[in-house]
């Protein structure tokens, strides 16, 4: 409208200085001009058009910042993340080499395993973190505190990742643009007991196993535990939801294919249009009919585990005109698949190894029945820890589980790693940005 | 004082003095953009001596020589007198001057045939005795409009030619010298003596001193520039067979660099003007095309390997010149954009006369150059090969047969069958057929030029094909004496059959050649092998080629619209419009047999609308005060670009034939995106100069730019230049040498690249969950960021000599860039991986030389353009540390070393024997016959820390050279590039061919070269069998880039207008043209002129990249 004016009074200008007087008034033309020129300065304020200030986040914003939580948990330590401790477990090579050969060059502070999940991790972190600070300036209401569980929960998963890959991180309770140090392992697993506990607190029910619910923190709990070596504690919580909690096996065939079932406790739902998260890429051949980049495959020994009656072996591995594949993640190029964070096989596993030998055995001759396999009656401790690891090798093939079962337990020579590799090189990018982060001894 | 009244004085006269100064203006734009600068090389100069000769036989001996054919009248002009004439090296004017010396003749040029007739034929009436008429034409007596013509004592009372070329003047003194001015041509003073007609032919001032330049935002005549402008006029003979400018430059102007993605069709470009002068802000110069600065975003969207050129839209025959403005004097009009230089792009126009018709075909073939370079070993070879890396495997790892990881041997399973030709199964001879016409002339009233062109072009890679077509209709109307209108119009179509490039796990070259030799495509039964499994390691390329449909269509219009008011004749108002739309329409189709067709079909359809307007308002002022010429603009303008973009991925196709998106049984993914930014520009430049001599310019241009905070949105970019014509001092002044120093500062600006909305901390939405809207922050913004900004000086001395026989430029200059603009990283700890900051200062500088020489040699004319410039780049400030930031897998930045430096690990030598290699590495595998890689902390552990900043891809000096022959109807010309001191890192061998005990094929040096016990080699490892530790990214791998390439040599014949006359053309010109038919250098891959990237970052690396085609071609050029 201004503009508009202007340009009138413009014209009319041009018309009386030429036609009619005929004169050239410099004081005039200048004042016009100007006139004329400033008027759209505010042109230049343009906001986008897919997002918002964070200032601008309101009450009603909650619902989304949730769901933008669970996004950000999901997706941002990427699809290596997921089978970090499979590739460094020792089962898993790549086109050249053996299973030691992929340990090796993939547990170097360049390495892209390595640096992507450490950054990852942390950048999911900062969501939840986000959140949490967001529901505390909101006064924490209490149709709201469900949520604060939920982002506690992610938190205490989160650490649960970094420490056992790590060892000492940084502890961000809040986010921070500080150059942080490294916290002792201790402390880490201590921040995540108490965000689980408070988690454990504030969860209830949840819509289905694609939310965290107080069943879900309960099963992370079981697994840290076990970690800390609680053993008391981690077969309390394991036997609570195998017993109480409305839980049961399930074939793998309903598990890891998107069927409906009773054994998962938490997964990550990874919709196609939601996610990035293609584990599946990695595994299968283009020659498969799934296709993907074969950029991992199950070594001999991997592949010679299963034996005759296991009934998870077709879902857990395939072979295709004699290439083999793991078969857990069967959307190929064609989408994603959920990713299992806890089911109730794990706590099976955690109970039994718990209990130790006497009564442990029996947690794990049943699901060993399940699976379609003979009980078995190990005579010595060192043959049961054997026994239960070699169940979790079968059991979780690709669940993110195997490197860390060995190193946790002491055997980690059997899986060929050196000393020094039994904890993750910290990324050499970040080590070059925080002069008070320092590297694992060794590399 | 008094002058200026004068002055105004005049402007009373109205219209009549309006009318004129609008006819300056026309006549000026109307140089601007015609041949101003044709080559003196063409003006025919006559050498002879007669003695007693009748002027008949005089001219029979001159139409001999020459192609001018002379009409007279025997009646009227008296032929028969003898003469004795001498002529050395004159134009035919002079030498008709001489010939009838005090006779009253005037002469008429028609094409070439040159009508003498007596002058009383001409005068209509007598002169009063102080009014003198005339006519001024140029040497082939075409009317000259607009030149000015004044007394010599008197400057200011002057007149300018009609559109015909007559003026009349008035002049108070018998004895008056009269003084002919013409921007391109040189000056002339005739003595009046009495005469009441002079008429007179100008002569065109050497080529490189008196051109007309576009500095932005208006024109300039070359010897009042005072800055580092480069121009290039798009003619016959720099044509080459290409599809954008940047091609047409490649080696032509000193300062600038043209590179290339790769030999496909359409592969985008990159220029560097002046080094690279920014980390991660665009280092492309801003183009402006006839007044519109257009946008450069990439031709295609989906990410088939390799970026696409929109500037390949454009239609180089309607391209009149090409200027580059280089230094920031120049540029600094364009401001915030200006850091990298600016491209000025004029297009044709219509001139005023008959109708012009142009018509152009050429024809070509084309080739993979130098297809048997790179040697690889056959079957046999390849197989013990292998085996000595399995063998090497089992022993290092103690395994024995039977054991689950003991490596087997590999067999041919083709025994006896012949090797496969892979690169044969995929490459083509491509033909390309392209032509344009163009319709083109005017009146009083007007200007048109219409003109179209249609491209059909096969690449050299099977599939890869292209088809242009392009539209233009421009136009100016004198509406009224004080109101021009006018607007040009460029519609565009591209169609490109695209095959993926080198950053695609599709690509097709190196998924060719790195095939073991005995692989196949077809399996017996006639299905395809699958690559990426054991039968086949890598893509199957002919697969590929068969079941994908790709391709982008552009459609692209440049428009500028404007109206233009002359409120007295030394003040004028332009405003504007210009729009440069570009819709762009990109289309995938990977069919279920293809390796991406995930087994159901899948097709990725990309839709963009880039919409960039622009309203700008121009006021120009020129005077003259005595001895000093003044001009001044200053405008406003108002910018705005829209990207709005959506794009669908549908899977499940019933069959091939089903091949659009609606079919699809699932959409796997949509979206859709709107992007907006604006600039808002106020810019002014003062010219001043007194008598020609001393020349000042300054410029001054702020900047908003909505990328930027509220505060730190605006920049101000200001610019002063001075020159000095020493050749019009009096002590220089015989004309034949032409000498002037410049100098300049200037200030620009750069936000190219980074986000639209880079200051803002971002909440984004699209971060759902199960299905539910979700809302995460994605950036933090940085409100304190704002503009790079360049200081950059410049001197310059332009020399000369023999009359513009030799003309040479040299420029030094210092760009120091503050303020980079950069992704600056921070630790993942603070939630992000990088914050947009300005973090660092970077310098550059060099020198530049271009000399071009025009000589006779005997009957042959020779011209030869050379050109060399050298650039130093330094990142001079960094994050205020002196700590290595590495980039990418191999490039690193750090204060001191150079944009474009290597970060590799250093090749030491082989271990000879396993007691030398240390224990850590021991433990990892590393044996006698593996690389020794520097130890650069001394730990005996190789991590990332061994790595060293080492080489850089930017070359120490480069450049061209054309050297250009005619004789008689037959010119040949032959062009070089030339590239010296760049390092190129060969990205194929590492993990590629040079990986013995790999299955890939292998290169014969490697082999032959490998080490096969102590002593055998110290530089190629052993062969052994899955162990990368010897193929670390490694200066084993950087290579020296420099090369000779003689980029075309072309033959052409132009018909004698005497031969064409009598079919009724004007011009006719065949031609046959080799490009590329020659490259020399010491690198080992094919081209060492093709890149993966473009970005100064990480230029410089090859991953089998497309090299440039051989291309052979042959045309026709007609003018009628």
């Amino acid at each position: 409208m201004k503009t508009k004016i202007y340009q009138t009074a413009f014209n009319s200008w041009i018309t009386l200085s030429q036609f009619k007087t005929n004169k050239f008034n410099i004081k005039n033309f200048l004042f016009v001009l100007v006139l004329f020129l400033y008027s759209c300065h505010d042109k230049l304020n343009i906001n986008p058009h897919s997002a918002i200030s964070p200032e601008g986040i309101t009450q009603d914003d909650i619902m989304a910042l949730r769901q933008g939580m669970y996004n950000s948990v999901q997706n941002r330590p990427g699809r290596y993340a997921y089978v970090s401790f499979d590739i460094t477990g020792g089962f898993l090579q790549t086109s050249s080499g053996n299973a030691t050969d992929l340990i090796n060059s993939t547990l170097s502070p360049l390495n892209g395993v390595i640096t992507s999940s450490w950054s990852g991790y942390f950048k999911a972190l900062y969501q939840v973190n986000n959140v949490l600070q967001i529901l505390q300036s909101f006064g924490n209401l209490a149709e709201y505190k469900y949520i604060e569980g939920e982002a506690l929960y992610f938190r205490a998963y989160i650490y649960s990742c970094l420490v056992t890959r790590w060892g000492d991180v940084p502890i961000l309770k809040t986010n921070t643009l500080d150059l942080v140090s490294r916290d002792p392992v201790d402390e880490v697993w201590e921040f995540i007991n108490n965000d689980l506990d408070k988690a454990i607190d504030l969860l209830g029910e949840s819509k289905n196993y694609y939310y965290v619910s107080k069943n879900a923190a309960l099963a992370l709990k079981a697994r840290v535990m076990l970690y800390e070596n609680n053993l008391e504690e981690a077969k309390n919580i394991a036997e609570y939801l195998i017993e109480d909690c409305g839980f049961k096996l399930d074939s793998f065939d309903k598990i890891f294919r998107k069927k409906q079932n009773n054994e998962v406790i938490f997964a990550f739902e990874n919709l196609t249009e939601e996610s990035s998260i293609k584990i599946s890429e990695l595994f299968y051949n283009y020659a498969h009919p799934n296709k993907g980049s074969w950029v991992y495959r199950p070594t001999s020994e991997l592949m010679s585990l299963y034996t005759v009656g296991d009934r998870r072996k077709s879902i857990s591995v395939t072979t295709i005109g004699g290439d083999v594949m793991i078969n857990k993640y069967p959307s190929g190029q064609t989408g994603t698949d959920p990713v299992v964070i806890s089911r109730l096989a794990e706590m099976y596993l955690i109970s039994a190894e718990a209990q130790g030998r006497q009564s442990g055995i029996n947690r794990l001759n049943e699901l060993r029945r399940f699976r379609g396999l003979a009980d078995i009656h190990p005579t010595t401790d060192i043959d049961f820890i054997a026994a239960i690891l070699q169940e979790r090798d079968k059991e979780f093939v690709a669940e993110n589980f195997r490197y860390y079962d060995y190193v946790r337990t002491g055997n980690a020579d059997k899986i060929s790693l050196l000393d020094y590799q039994q904890l993750y090189p910290i990324s050499g990018k970040e080590l070059t940005l925080n002069a008070n982060l320092t590297q694992n001894p060794g590399y | 004082m008094k002058k200026i009244k004068l002055f105004w004085k005049e402007y009373s006269f109205g219209f009549r003095t309006i009318f004129k100064i609008m006819r300056i203006i026309i006549v000026f734009f109307y140089f601007c953009i015609t041949q101003l600068n044709a080559a003196q090389i063409n003006n025919q100069k006559l050498t002879f001596k007669f003695t007693d000769m009748s002027i008949e036989n005089v001219l029979f001996e001159i139409e001999k020589k020459t192609n001018y054919k002379f009409i007279y009248n025997k009646d009227l002009i008296d032929v028969n007198k003898h003469i004795s004439i001498n002529v050395i090296n004159q134009n035919i004017i002079n030498v008709l001057d001489k010939v009838f010396v005090g006779r009253e003749v005037v002469y008429k040029m028609v094409e070439s045939n040159i009508i003498i007739s007596p002058i009383f034929l001409f005068q209509k009436q007598q002169s009063s005795g102080i009014t003198i008429k005339g006519k001024v034409t140029d040497k082939n007596g075409e009317p000259l409009p607009g030149v000015n013509v004044y007394e010599k004592d008197n400057p200011t009372h002057g007149v300018i030619t009609n559109i015909d070329g007559f003026y009349t003047i008035k002049i108070n003194k018998q004895d008056a010298t009269l003084v002919f001015s013409f921007v391109g041509f040189k000056k002339q003073e005739v003595k009046f003596s009495g005469r009441t007609e002079i008429n007179i032919s100008l002569m065109e001032s050497s080529v490189a001193i008196d051109e007309i330049v576009a500095i932005g935002y208006g024109t300039q005549r070359r010897s009042l520039v005072t800055n580092a402008i480069s121009k290039i006029k798009i003619d016959n003979e720099n044509m080459r067979f290409v599809l954008s400018p940047g091609q047409l430059i490649e080696g032509r102007i000193a300062g600038v660099m043209a590179s290339t993605g790769s030999g496909n069709l359409g592969s985008s470009e990159g220029i560097r003007i002046r080094g690279a002068s920014s980390l991660s802000a665009s280092n492309e110069p801003l183009y402006v095309v006839d007044g519109v600065p257009i946008t450069n975003n990439g031709a295609a969207l989906s990410s088939l390997g390799e970026g696409m050129s929109s500037l390949a839209l454009l239609n180089l025959n309607d391209i009149e010149s090409i200027n580059i403005l280089k230094d920031a004097a120049s540029a600094a009009i364009y401001g915030s954009r200006a850091t990298n230089g600016v491209v000025v792009i004029t297009t044709k126009s219509g001139r005023k006369g008959k109708p012009v018709i142009n018509v152009n075909y050429t024809f070509g073939l084309s080739r993979f150059a130098n297809e048997n370079k790179i040697e690889f070993v056959d079957s046999n070879t390849w197989l013990d090969i292998y085996n000595e890396g399995i063998d090497n495997y089992n022993k290092q790892n103690h395994l024995q047969v039977g054991d689950p990881s003991f490596k087997l041997y590999m067999h041919n399973p083709f025994q006896g069958l012949p090797d496969t030709d892979w690169l044969g199964l995929v490459i083509q001879t491509g033909l390309k057929h392209k032509i344009d016409a163009s319709f083109s002339g005017g009146n009083k009233k007007g200007r048109y030029y219409l003109s179209t062109n249609y491209d059909n072009e096969e690449g050299i890679i099977k599939t890869n094909a292209l088809q242009k077509i392009n539209f233009t209709a421009k136009f100016d109307f004198q509406l009224f004496k004080w109101l021009e209108i006018g607007c040009s119009n460029n519609a565009n179509y591209m169609h490109n059959e695209r095959v993926p490039g080198a950053n695609i796990g599709s690509t097709i070259i190196a998924r060719a050649v790195e095939q073991r030799p005995f692989d196949r495509p077809y399996k017996p039964n006639g299905d395809y092998y699958i690559g990426g499994t054991e039968q086949l390691m890598r893509h199957n390329p002919v697969q590929i080629l068969n079941e994908q449909t790709a391709y982008v269509d552009n459609y692209r219009f440049i428009g500028n619209y404007y109206g233009k008011i002359n409120f007295t004749d030394k003040l004028s108002w332009k405003t504007s419009f210009g729009t440069d739309v570009t819709y762009t329409y990109d289309y995938v189709y990977y069919k279920k047999n293809h390796p991406y067709g995930t087994g159901v079909g899948r097709i990725v359809e990309n839709n963009r609308l880039l919409s960039n307007n622009i309203i700008e308002n121009v006021a120009n002022y020129n005077d003259i005060f005595g001895e000093f010429t003044f001009s001044a603009m200053a405008g406003q303008s108002y910018q705005k670009l829209l990207q709005r973009r959506t794009m669908i991925d549908g899977r499940g196709f019933p069959s091939p034939s089903f091949d659009v998106v609606s079919v699809a049984s699932e959409i796997y993914n949509a979206y859709g995106t709107l992007n907006e930014y604006a600039l808002i520009s106020y810019y002014g430049r003062v010219s001043l100069s007194y008598k020609e001599k001393y020349l000042f310019n300054g410029t001054l241009r702020t900047d908003g730019s909505s990328k930027f905070a509220p505060d730190k949105r605006w920049g101000i970019f200001p610019s002063v230049s001075l020159g000095w014509n020493v050749s019009q001092e009096d002590f220089m002044k015989d004309g034949s040498v032409d000498l002037k120093f410049r100098a300049s500062y200037g200030k620009t600006g750069n936000q190219g690249s980074i986000s639209f909305y880079a200051w803002q901390p971002l909440m984004s939405g699209g971060r759902n969950y199960g299905g539910e809207s979700g809302i995460a922050v994605s950036s933090f913004g940085n409100p304190d960021v704002t503009w790079e900004t360049a200081d950059q000086y410049d001197i310059g001395l332009d020399v000369g000599l023999w009359n513009g026989k030799i003309n040479s430029q040299i420029d030094f200059y210092l760009k120091n860039t503050n303020n980079l603009l950069y992704a600056k990283p921070v630790p993942s700890t603070t939630g992000m991986s990088s914050i947009i900051s300005n973090i660092g200062s970077m310098r550059n500088k060099g020198f530049e030389f271009t000399l071009n020489t025009y000589f006779n040699l005997g009957k042959v004319n020779w011209k030869s353009q050379f050109n060399i410039s050298s650039n130093n780049n330094k990142i001079t400030k960094l994050l205020g540390e002196n700590e290595v930031i590495p980039i990418g897998s191999n490039r690193a930045l750090q204060e001191g070393k150079e944009i474009g430096a290597y970060y590799l690990f250093s090749h030491q030598g082989i271990y000879q024997y396993d007691g030398e290699v240390p224990d850590e590495q021991y433990d990892i595998g590393v044996r006698a016959g593996d690389i020794k890689w520097k130890d650069v902390d001394g730990n005996n552990i190789i991590n990332d820390n061994d790595r060293i900043v080492t080489g850089s891809s930017n070359p120490d000096f480069f450049g061209g050279w054309n050297n250009s022959f005619s004789y008689k109807q037959f010119q040949f010309d032959i062009f070089t590039t030339y590239t010296y001191g760049n390092d190129i890192y060969a990205e194929w061998k590492p993990n590629g061919v040079a990986y013995l005990g790999y299955r890939f094929a292998y290169l014969k040096e490697i082999v032959d070269n490998r080490w096969t016990g102590p002593g055998t080699s110290n530089k190629y490892p052993r062969s052994v069998y899955g162990f990368k530790n010897n193929h670390k990214s490694s200066d084993l791998w950087l290579e020296d880039g420099s090369n000779i390439r003689i980029r075309t040599i072309t033959i052409s014949y132009n018909f004698k207008p005497s031969v064409l006359t009598k079919i009724h053309l004007k011009k006719m010109r065949l031609f046959a043209q080799a490009d590329n038919l020659f490259l020399f250098t010491k690198y080992s891959g094919w081209d060492p002129e093709v890149s993966s990237s473009l970005d100064p970052r990480y230029y410089g690396i090859d991953k089998f990249s497309l090299p440039q085609p051989l291309t052979i071609s042959f045309g026709a050029n007609v003018s009628f």
